[in-house]
């Protein structure tokens, strides 16, 4: 059977400019919709605990909505949907890539804003009270303590959302977004060597997660806090002891 | 007389419906060390909690040097929390930074110094602590007496005018309460002024220019330690010393 | 014993000549045959509202079954499926209005059924003036992805950078009639297709869509199968002689409102 897999065919592929071209698009589509799900899951995370009650609520119903309807009928509403109520989407200006984005971007708030929310929770309710105590303000308390333990937390299942929204680049296929996948299916189309150009897609999907990995083993060594391996770089001043 | 740097006039205060304080009033003058104590439930901690501006009373005031403090605005409240020092019974060390970033904290996030400036008086206090050879180790990597005199060290260091100890040596091991008491009785010999939540007695009877017994929400004594230990007046208090002793 | 031998043949005979005779057409297939199909491409194949499989080719493939007395089973299949479905057994042939060319006769031989052009489709009262391929440099294109016609686009948005002109904006989309949508929904400007699904889609869309122009070239629409599939081929091939000759084709072109003359 390996006997029919065409190397150089494939080789082809993989070097296509259509493929790496797809395989930055769908790369791009997935830091950019992560990025602004993290901004918008934390202001959801944040609104769970609100003391008002509509803001309870919205962030109730938003991430119900989100959460239950499918990604491949967000993208379809956004840009199918969408123009049929205000024809300004069916201009030239919204693009695929745009109302992927926005898809992509909303629909993963919804999860990132349970991750962050879990985060936050995971830290110990006394720093924030070690905090007040000092005389920190609220927004300084999450900034300097609260949020930096809480990214400890957040690291991991991030990651996972990141490979989810990877794959999840290629539903944008059916609004016309010419990313990987698109490209696979377009050699496929032209010279039937389904092996190969399936094959090529493939290990650019591989490459990307593995370069994710990596970055999230890094990033995660940066917030395990421990004095092993770091050595201060300024001299300590010498002070004597009843100096005030 | 001593001028009166924390007062608490008949405070109330509930939490879910139980009135955990029940119309409370004390003070402590400049240079003076209280010692609460009391069996739990009493309300102790939540009055130390009220006298550093950390919880809202129902009623009643709460003066800092005269200013009154009950109703100001979160914003104002901030600002005169970092002038009453509180120290917790976990120590609540901030887990992301080590122990010198820690004591420098509030001076630039409060007291808005340049980090350098930060920097040189944190180590100073951290010397005073004794644990200037710390200073680059995060608080997982320290003992408990060692992570409470950090957390001493992190009050300290914003010059406040009075210093809250909320059952300090409680979370310790029996053979780390020494050092931080140590560094307690240096303070008071300083002369800071001083409130500490405590069941270490000795402690008390050595330190402490009075001790208050609480119980169910009020003050139910006051005394200098040597006639409040040989001869207390209250029925309770004679049960709880006999308990505690 | 020799008496009988006579009588015997001629009985053999008949009988062999009598098989011969009610077979009409020898079925390459036992029972029945599955062939694949993608059915958003009206009046060709698609489905109706309940989910059922109608169009012309459905009719054929039901046609063909019935000269060999078998049955035919419909096998849903996305278009870029649609080889790779035949080449890996899920279906003995693809009939979805697929045109023959040189490229996919290197793989899978085709047998001819229906000559058909191509079409540009717009919205109706042509508001963006487009007249034939030229007046697409510029607009906005919708086309079915890995067809024959995205293809063709994307070589004339390349003919039209080398001359200096405006290209368009070319978005593909998994059906024919999703790119029709996108006339309708106003993102799209022309859709270029058949025009079988042009015919289509103007009447069940009264008064919002036109077709101002048909390429003068003309395609052929043809029935795949494996080239290990011999016999399957020289009975395809009977197959379709025999029902043109007998104007059943007619019969079913007429239904489906598609040009008579297109399946001569």
């Amino acid at each position: 059977m390996l006997a029919s897999f065409d190397a150089d065919v494939f080789w082809e592929a993989l070097t296509s400019s259509p493929y790496w071209k797809g395989a930055l698009l769908a790369l791009e589509l997935t830091l950019v919709s992560l990025a602004a799900a993290c901004v918008i899951g934390f202001f959801l995370a944040l609104g769970r605990s609100s003391r008002f009650r509509w803001v309870r609520a919205l962030v109730f119903f938003y991430n119900w909505i989100f959460r239950a309807t499918p990604t491949l009928l967000q993208l379809l509403f956004i840009w199918n949907a969408l123009p049929q109520l205000w024809p300004v989407f069916a201009e030239s200006w919204f693009k695929p890539f745009l109302a992927a984005f926005i898809a992509l971007a909303l629909n993963e708030a919804a999860y990132m804003s349970e991750i962050i929310r879990a985060g936050l929770l995971s830290v110990d309710p006394g720093q924030e009270l070690a905090g007040r105590a000092l005389g920190m303000t609220r927004p300084r308390i999450l900034r300097r303590i609260i949020l930096p333990q809480a990214v400890r937390i957040i690291i991991p299942p991030t990651g996972n959302e990141f490979i989810t929204l990877l794959k999840l680049t290629s539903l944008a296929f059916v609004i016309s977004l010419h990313e990987l996948l698109t490209a696979a299916q377009v050699r496929a189309a032209s010279d039937f060597r389904y092996p190969e150009a399936y094959s090529a897609a493939l290990v650019y999907y591989l490459a990307i997660v593995s370069v994710l990995m990596v970055v999230q083993a890094q990033l995660e060594k940066r917030f395990t806090w421990s004095s092993v391996g770091r050595r201060r770089r300024v001299a300590v001043p010498a002070v004597a002891h009843d100096a005030r | 007389m001593n001028d009166v740097v924390l007062r608490a006039e008949d405070v109330h205060k509930s939490y879910d419906g139980l009135e955990v304080l029940r119309g409370v009033s004390m003070e402590v003058g400049r240079g003076e060390v209280k010692v609460i104590i009391g069996p739990s439930g009493s309300g102790k901690s939540t009055l130390l909690r009220c006298l550093a501006l950390l919880e809202p009373v129902d009623s009643g005031g709460v003066y800092l040097e005269a200013d009154p403090l009950s109703g100001l605005r979160e914003k104002q409240l901030a600002a005169h929390r970092s002038e009453v020092g509180m120290v917790f019974q976990r120590f609540n060390l901030f887990q992301n930074m080590t122990a010198l970033a820690n004591v420098m904290c509030g001076l630039v996030e409060v007291r808005r110094l340049k980090k350098r400036e930060a920097r040189e008086r944190a180590l100073e206090f951290l010397d005073r602590v004794g644990l200037r050879d710390k200073a680059d180790n995060y608080p997982e990597e320290l003992s408990g007496g060692q992570q409470q005199r950090v957390a001493i060290a992190r009050a300290l260091v914003m010059r406040p005018k009075a210093m809250l100890f909320d059952e300090p040596t409680s979370a310790l091991d029996v053979e780390l309460v020494r050092e931080v008491l140590d560094v307690m009785e240096g303070l008071a010999r300083d002369g800071m002024t001083m409130v500490v939540v405590s069941h270490e007695l000795r402690f008390a009877h050595h330190v402490a220019s009075s001790i208050l017994m609480m119980d169910e929400g009020k003050v139910i004594e006051e005394a200098p330690p040597d006639r409040f230990f040989s001869s207390p007046s209250h029925e309770r208090t004679k049960r709880f010393l006999a308990l505690v002793e | 014993m020799k008496r009988w031998i006579g009588p015997l043949s001629l009985v053999a005979l008949i009988a062999a000549l009598a098989v011969v005779g009610t077979v009409g057409a020898a079925s390459p297939v036992k029972g029945s045959f599955k062939y694949c199909s993608d059915p958003t491409f009206p009046p060709m194949e698609s489905k109706t509202t309940a989910g059922k499989p109608v169009g012309f080719d459905i009719d054929l493939a039901n046609a063909i079954a019935k000269r060999w007395k078998v049955k035919a089973s419909f096998v849903e299949t996305g278009f870029q499926g649609l080889l790779p479905g035949l080449a890996s057994k899920k279906c003995n042939m693809v009939i979805s209005g697929i045109f023959i060319t040189p490229d996919r006769i290197k793989q899978f031989p085709a047998v001819a059924y229906m000559k058909t052009h191509r079409a540009l489709v717009v919205q109706a009262g042509n508001p963006k003036r487009i007249n034939g391929p030229n007046a697409l440099s510029g607009k906005t294109v919708a086309v079915q992805a890995g067809t024959k016609y995205e293809e063709y686009l994307k070589g004339l948005n390349d003919q039209f950078k080398s001359a200096g002109r405006a290209q368009f904006t070319l978005q593909s989309y998994p059906g024919d009639a999703d790119a029709v949508a996108q006339l309708l929904i106003g993102r799209a400007d022309a859709v270029l297709t058949q025009d079988t699904s042009g015919a289509f889609h103007k009447k069940a869309h009264p008064g919002k869509l036109a077709i101002p122009y048909l390429f003068p070239e003309t395609d052929t629409f043809g029935i795949y199968y494996r080239p290990s599939d011999k016999k399957l081929g020289t009975a395809l091939r009977a197959a379709i002689k025999a029902l043109k000759k007998s104007g059943a084709l007619k019969k079913i072109a007429a239904k489906h409102q598609i040009p008579v003359a297109d399946v001569k």
